[in-house]
C-alpha cells in the first residue's frame, strides 16, 4: 500500500501516475477500481486521524492497517488474478517471507549458552559402568535451554567421594580396580554429579560351542566375564552380535535357534572378547545314509543302567559331541570302534567346557566305524541327551 | 465496467433465489442501506464499528463489498476524484434489487427464529 503523506497533493484531476504500490497489486491481479478506492479510504482515513492524533499515531495506524488487509489482499488476488498473477505473487510471497522465515529458523536453531549437564548414559539411574582398563573419557555433554547439544571442550571433572579413582581433570578416568566413586563435572557456574562404577574386566570366559537342536527354547549365552580381582562381574557394558541371523538371532544376551546350520557370536565387554560358534542341529535316527549337505545331525539318546546303543558312523572328517539333555548331568560312557582315529586315539576323551559338551574330533577311515554309548549300574536311571555329528567334509 | 454474468440476468428477471450471505455480508449490506447514497468503503467501515463496535480492516470491508457486488446484491459506481484521498475516487456501493430482497428475507428469518425466544431469555444482570 501507499505511503501517505500528511499534506496531500491537491489535484482534482484523476491521476496520472499510480505508486509503486498500487502498480503491485494490479500485477498480481486485483481489480484496479478496488485498489484505488482502498488505498483511497486509507490515504483519506489517514488524512483525518494525523489532524485529530497527529502524524505518528497516523502512520501506527496505517502499517497496522496494511498488516491486517494483507491476507484479504493475497486472497483477493488469488482469485481474481490469472495465472501469471499468481504466479507473481507467490514469487512475491516467496521474497517477502523467506528472510522472515530464515530469521526465525536462526534464532530457533541457534545454540544458547550452556544451561546442563548431563551424561549419555543408556540407564543414568546404574550410574558410569566401565568395564575397560584402559582410560576412557567421561561422556558428560553440554546442552542450551532448548535442550541443542553444545560443542563444549571446557568441561573440567574432580573425583568428589568414594573408592580412590584416577581421573584428570579433562575427564579421562582408569578404572584399574572394582570400586564406585562419584565425580563431579563443572562448566562455568554449572555443575553436575555422576556415579562411577569401575568394573575392569580382565577376560570374558566363552564355551566354544553353543549346540541346539532345531525347535529348542532360547537360552542365555554362555559366557562370564571375569574381573581384576578374579570374580565374576555382573554389571557390563557391551554388545553382543551374531554374524548369520538366519541359523539363530540375539535378544542382548539370550540366544534363540532359527534354522539348522552355524554361525557366530561375538561378544565384547570392555576392551576383551569372546567368540562362541553356534550350531543348530538336524535330530536324524541314524548316522547311516546322510546326504551331502547335511552337515549338522544329532542322533537322541535314552539309556537306562546297564544299556548300551551302538550306531554306525559316516566316512570323513568331523567332531563328534555329546549333549545332555540338562547341563551337568553325568555323561554316557561313550566309545568308538573300527577304522576311526580320534583326538586321543582309540577311545573317546571328551573333555569338559562351559556347556557341559562332550566333544572330540575325529576321522573315520574307509571301513567303518561304530560309536557305542553304555550307561553303568550307578548313577540316575536313565540318560538322556543327544550324540551329535557336525560334519567337516 | 462490469460485465454482467447470466446470473446477474437471473436477478435482474428475479428467477434466482436470494443468495446466502455470512454474518459480515448481511452487516455490510444493512451498512450500505443506512449510509444509502454514501456508502463508500470508509464509510461502511465506519458505519460498522459504530453499530456494532467491530473494527474491521479495509482489506475485509473491500472483500466483502466485491463478493456481495459478484453476488449481485450491490452495485457501485466510482465518483470524483478527490484531495484528501490524494487524487484518488470514492467507490460508492447502493443494494440492487437483489440485495434488497436478501435484505427483507434475512429480517423475515431473524424475525421468525427470535419469536417466542424472549420469553425463554431472562434480562441480564447489570
Amino acid at each position: 500500500m501507499t505511503k501517505p503523506v500528511n499534506t496531500p497533493t491537491f489535484e482534482m484531476a484523476r491521476r496520472s501516475r499510480e505508486t509503486s504500490t498500487e502498480r503491485f497489486l494490479c500485477a498480481i491481479g486485483i481489480d484496479s477500481d478496488l485498489i484505488e478506492a482502498a488505498v483511497g479510504d486509507l490515504t483519506e482515513e489517514f488524512a483525518d486521524r494525523a489532524e485529530r492524533d497527529g502524524a505518528r499515531a497516523a502512520r501506527v495506524w496505517y502499517a497496522r492497517e496494511v498488516v491486517r488487509s494483507m491476507p484479504h489482499v493475497i486472497l483477493t488476488a488469488l482469485r481474481q488474478g490469472g495465472p501469471r498473477a499468481r504466479i507473481r505473487l507467490v514469487a512475491c510471497l516467496a521474497t517477502v517471507l523467506l528472510p522472515f522465515v530464515l530469521t526465525v529458523a536462526m534464532v530457533v536453531l541457534r545454540d544458547g549458552p550452556p544451561f546442563r549437564l548431563a551424561a549419555s548414559l543408556a540407564n543414568a539411574s546404574e550410574g558410569l559402568v566401565v568395564n575397560t582398563m584402559r582410560p576412557i573419557q567421561l561422556p558428560i555433554q553440554a546442552f542450551d535451554r532448548r535442550g541443542h547439544l553444545l560443542e563444549s571442550r571446557d568441561v573440567r571433572y574432580r573425583w568428589t567421594s568414594g573408592a580412590p579413582i584416577a581421573i584428570s581433570p579433562d575427564g579421562v578416568v582408569s578404572c584399574t580396580q572394582r570400586g564406585d566413586a562419584v565425580v563431579t563435572a563443572s562448566l562455568g557456574a554449572i555443575t553436575t554429579n555422576l556415579d562411577l562404577r569401575c568394573r575392569p574386566v580382565t577376560e570374558v570366559r566363552a564355551s566354544s560351542w553353543v549346540d541346539f537342536m532345531a525347535g529348542d527354547p532360547a537360552r542365555d549365552l554362555p559366557f562370564v566375564a571375569i574381573g581384576v580381582d578374579g570374580l565374576p562381574v555382573t554389571q557390563l557394558r557391551g554388545t553382543a552380535r551374531i554374524t548369520d541371523s538366519s541359523v539363530a538371532t540375539l535378544a542382548g544376551t539370550t540366544i534363540r535357534p532359527r534354522a539348522i546350520g552355524q554361525t557366530t557370536v561375538v561378544v565384547d565387554v570392555g576392551d576383551r572378547k569372546a567368540l562362541m560358534s553356534v550350531i543348530v542341529h538336524e535330530q536324524v535316527a541314524s548316522f547311516v545314509g546322510l546326504r551331502p549337505d547335511q552337515r549338522f545331525v544329532a542322533v537322541p539318546i535314552r539309556v537306562s543302567q546297564g544299556d548300551t546303543v551302538h550306531w554306525a558312523l559316516p566316512q570323513g572328517v568331523f567332531w563328534l559331541k555329546y549333549l545332555p539333555r540338562n547341563p551337568g548331568d553325568a555323561p554316557p560312557t561313550i566309545t568308538v570302534a573300527g577304522a576311526i582315529s580320534c583326538s586321543k586315539g582309540d577311545g573317546l576323551h571328551a573333555f569338559h567346557t562351559l556347556l557341559d559338551v562332550y566333544v572330540v574330533y575325529c576321522l573315520v577311515h574307509p571301513g567303518g566305524a561304530t560309536v557305542e554309548v553304555a550307561h553303568g549300574r550307578f548313577g540316575a536311571p536313565i540318560v538322556e541327551g543327544s550324540l551329535a555329528l557336525q560334519r567337516l567334509r | 465496467m462490469r460485465i454482467l454474468r447470466n446470473r446477474d440476468m437471473f436477478y435482474i428477471i428475479g428467477l434466482m433465489p436470494t443468495p446466502s450471505i455470512g454474518q459480515l455480508e448481511l452487516a455490510a449490506l444493512l451498512a450500505v442501506a443506512h449510509l444509502d447514497k454514501e456508502a463508500y468503503g470508509l464509510a461502511v467501515r465506519r458505519e460498522l464499528a459504530a453499530r456494532i463496535g467491530r473494527d474491521y480492516s479495509v482489506g475485509a470491508v473491500y472483500t466483502t463489498l466485491q463478493r456481495l457486488e459478484d453476488k449481485g446484491l450491490l452495485k457501485s459506481r466510482t465518483g470524483d476524484p478527490l484531495p484528501i484521498r490524494g487524487g484518488r475516487s470514492r467507490r460508492h456501493f447502493v443494494l440492487t434489487g437483489a440485495g434488497t430482497r436478501a435484505l427483507r428475507e434475512a429480517q423475515r428469518n431473524a424475525v421468525a427464529l427470535w419469536a417466542g425466544v424472549g420469553t425463554v431469555l431472562r434480562p441480564e444482570a447489570t
